[in-house]
């Protein structure tokens, strides 16, 4: 499993190109009220969310051995949708996931990886639509390597954010590709990753907003944090622009830096031990960008480490 | 030298043209003109002794004149090899050291061995390769310890010939304690072939030393600029690069600091223009190695007419440079809507005890600001010349003032008429 690396970090590959590997199982458990879920074979799902829907769906994801699994989503007229994943098991996942959304949706996709320590995991996740608004929320835990591709292409009068959240401890790497791709005119964006590594971990960021010559009147924006809390974790940051259009308000920053001093200090200084201290200082980082239901997952990953 | 040159060679053809980047696939290197020698003496010490053309291209350009006012000394290449070359007395008597590179070869054989291109190798990349097989002509500038040159020493460097190629090669150093302000400038006239300038600049600086590295290129708008740019610094040692690149059809350059000694410093400004035809690649690279090392980099583009600009910069805190500390700050204005302007910084930390920043915006002259002018009486084209000429305000006033005012003007007769 290991040698899977090679098809992550730092490569610029759109789609991974795997062996065909089927000696794997998955278990899909897709709950939502009133719609329709299509055939759920073993590597492919369609799921179609009617007009004017309004509600939950969730999808959970067990995994064994190595799968490769294909996912299309087609959000249909004026629907708010929380559509929320969740990936766990063992073994090597590869997905592409296509969300499409119709004029007036507002669509929000929580994913969370949380697969065990050993698991290679290959996500390619992509969400278009024009005239409402699509939030990634990612968190990425598990896994000894993710690479992770969330990019929203945005029509005319998008709202477009994309948050994603990593926590690294061990060997484990992350490769993360945050991008927005705007072809229509008067949208925004925001794109924020926070990460923070420990131990031997190690985190690589391409960010992109890419403004096609037709896109005017666009306000971007993109920002990536890193903590790094150990001497051994090391992190990349790739916040790329490329701009075709010179109406447009965009900017981006990057920071990377071990754990704020003066918070440290002044929560010692009110009697918490420095370990506990950490822990909250962390917490409090990353906190407001997971789904409350993630938070403990959160937590009893940073008290383990 | 000449084994040198064949390694450098034999890895020119070995190496991969650069797969990312502006598109250089219509540069064809069999088409350059590797040498070409000028008529007259080489090296003179006089403007008496130039060929009266070549002194005449240079007097245009205002070299004698700037030097009897404000410089130590001055140099002169027109097209492969130094037309002139001359450093005020007063400074040779310290031991300050400013030649011609092919004459400093002959003269301090022993000097340059120890240093030439052992900052660039010969095979660190496909035009490097090229430099060192074929290079000629440049400074070299040696500064003993403890000297302080107070005024700038300057080179010029001029293609004038079809399908030109210039190879220069500038070799600074900067002994303890000692600091040397270097100025070059860099033009060419059109022709419809493409020209080439592949050089090589490498500097030394040594520990508590500072050098001050300021360039304008105003190449013509069919040469590839692929030139190569390269600072080690000592501890505490200061190396300063301040650039505006202005001419050329496709420019990829990235000045590189590698800050090795503890508590050494890094800055880099520069200004980038891009008009019509134009792809001006360029950024800066730090390695910080040491720590308590710092770099500071100040980008500003602009892009007009489909130009397009990209600022490619590299971050790296080594493990070990504990407290190194980095910022990095692009700014670019598009004038227009043809125009591109990217922005592609990598930064990349493996030590955690370390501070690094980066911020970029994009984006044209804000109509609020025109506006506000206006109310006071500012013509439009008036108002949004005065933007630009603020915004690359941080940039300008680090150069001379010779080079400032030619710096502007130039500016303002590229953007002649597309304003407004």
């Amino acid at each position: 499993m290991k040698q899977l690396v090679k098809y992550g970090l730092t490569t610029s590959l759109r789609a991974f190109e795997l062996p065909e590997i089927w000696d794997g199982e998955q278990t899909v458990v897709i709950s939502a009220e009133g719609i329709s879920v299509g055939a759920d074979t073993k590597n492919s799902q369609a799921i179609s969310v009617p007009a004017g829907f309004k509600g939950t769906i969730t999808i959970r994801r067990n995994i064994t051995g190595n799968r490769d699994n294909t996912m299309q989503i087609l959000v249909k007229q004026d629907s708010e949708a929380r559509i929320i994943e969740e990936i766990t098991g063992s073994g090597t996942y590869k997905a592409n996931v296509l969300v499409t959304a119709e004029p007036g949706c507002s669509v929000k996709y929580f994913l969370l990886q949380a697969m065990e320590e050993d698991s290679v995991c290959l996500l390619n996740y992509e969400g278009t639509g024009e005239k409402g608004s699509f939030i990634w929320n990612s968190c990425f835990l598990g896994g000894d390597t993710t690479r992770a591709v969330l990019e929203t292409r945005a029509g005319d009068e998008y709202d477009s954010q994309n948050y994603a959240v990593v926590l690294g401890s061990g060997n484990q790497q992350f490769d993360i590709h945050v991008s927005t791709k705007h072809a229509g005119k008067h949208s925004r964006s925001n794109m924020l990753t926070k990460s923070v590594l420990d131990d031997k971990s190690r985190a690589v960021y391409h960010g992109l907003i890419n403004i096609s010559q037709d896109a005017a009147k666009i306000d971007s924006y993109q920002k990536d944090e890193v903590i790094l809390l150990s001497d051994g974790s090391s992190a990349d940051a790739i916040p790329n622009l490329e701009i075709h259009n010179n109406d447009v308000s965009c900017t981006h920053g990057a920071s990377i830096g071990k754990l704020d001093e003066e918070k440290l200090f002044y929560l010692k200084s009110r009697g918490i031990a420095e370990a506990d201290a950490k822990r909250i200082i962390t917490e409090g980082f990353v906190e407001p960008l997971v789904l409350p239901a993630w938070q403990h997952l959160i937590r009893e990953k940073i008290s383990r480490s | 030298m000449l084994e040198h040159r064949l390694k450098g060679l034999k890895s020119f053809l070995e190496k991969p043209a650069p797969t990312w980047g502006p598109d250089i696939s219509k540069l064809d290197v069999n088409n350059i003109v590797f040498f070409i020698q000028n008529k007259g003496p080489k090296n003179s010490r006089s403007w008496e002794e130039v060929p009266a053309d070549i002194k005449r291209t240079f007097q245009r350009l205002g070299i004698p004149e700037a030097e009897q006012r404000v410089l130590a000394g001055a140099g002169a290449q027109y097209e492969s090899e130094m037309a002139y070359h001359n450093l005020k007395t007063e400074w040779e008597a310290k031991g300050v050291i400013f030649l011609d590179m092919d004459e400093a070869l002959k003269q301090h054989e022993a000097l340059v061995k120890e240093y030439f291109m052992r900052c660039v190798p010969y095979n660190d990349h496909k035009f490097a390769s090229l430099h060192a097989a074929v290079w000629s002509g440049g400074t070299f500038l040696y500064v003993p310890k403890g000297i302080k040159v107070t005024q700038p020493l300057q080179a010029y460097f001029r293609m004038n010939a079809r399908r030109a190629g210039q190879f220069e090669h500038t070799l600074i150093i900067v002994e303890e304690e000692a600091e040397v302000h270097y100025i070059e400038g860099c033009s060419a006239p059109q022709y419809n072939e493409n020209s080439l300038h592949a050089g090589c600049v490498e500097v030394f600086v040594k520990k508590n030393a500072r050098a001050r590295y300021s360039s304008v290129e105003n190449w013509s708008k069919n040469t590839y600029n692929l030139n190569t740019k390269r600072a080690i610094a000592d501890e505490n040692a200061i190396i300063e690069w301040v650039g505006g690149n202005l001419g050329s059809g496709v420019t990829m350059l990235y000045p590189c600091s590698i800050l090795r000694g503890k508590n050494s410093r890094a800055e880099h400004i520069s200004i980038a223009f891009a008009a019509k035809g134009q792809n001006q690649d360029t950024g800066a690279k730090v390695y910080h190695i040491a720590p308590g090392t710092s770099s500071h980099i100040t980008s500003k583009s602009i892009a007009i007419e489909g130009g397009i600009t990209s600022y490619r910069g590299f971050v790296k805190i080594n493990k070990g440079a504990k407290k190194a500390k980095s910022a990095v700050e692009c700014d670019a204005l598009m004038i227009d809507n043809a125009s591109q302007s990217n922005t592609y910084p990598y930064i990349d930390v493996k030590e955690a005890d370390s501070d690094v920043g980066h911020e970029a915006t994009v984006g044209r002259i804000s109509d609020d600001d025109v506006f506000y002018l206006q109310s006071r009486g500012i013509k439009e084209d008036e108002a949004k010349k005065l933007i630009v000429r603020g915004f690359m305000e941080p940039v300008i006033k680090q150069l001379p003032i010779e080079y400032a005012v030619e710096l502007n003007k130039l500016i303002e007769l590229e953007m002649e008429g597309s304003l407004g």
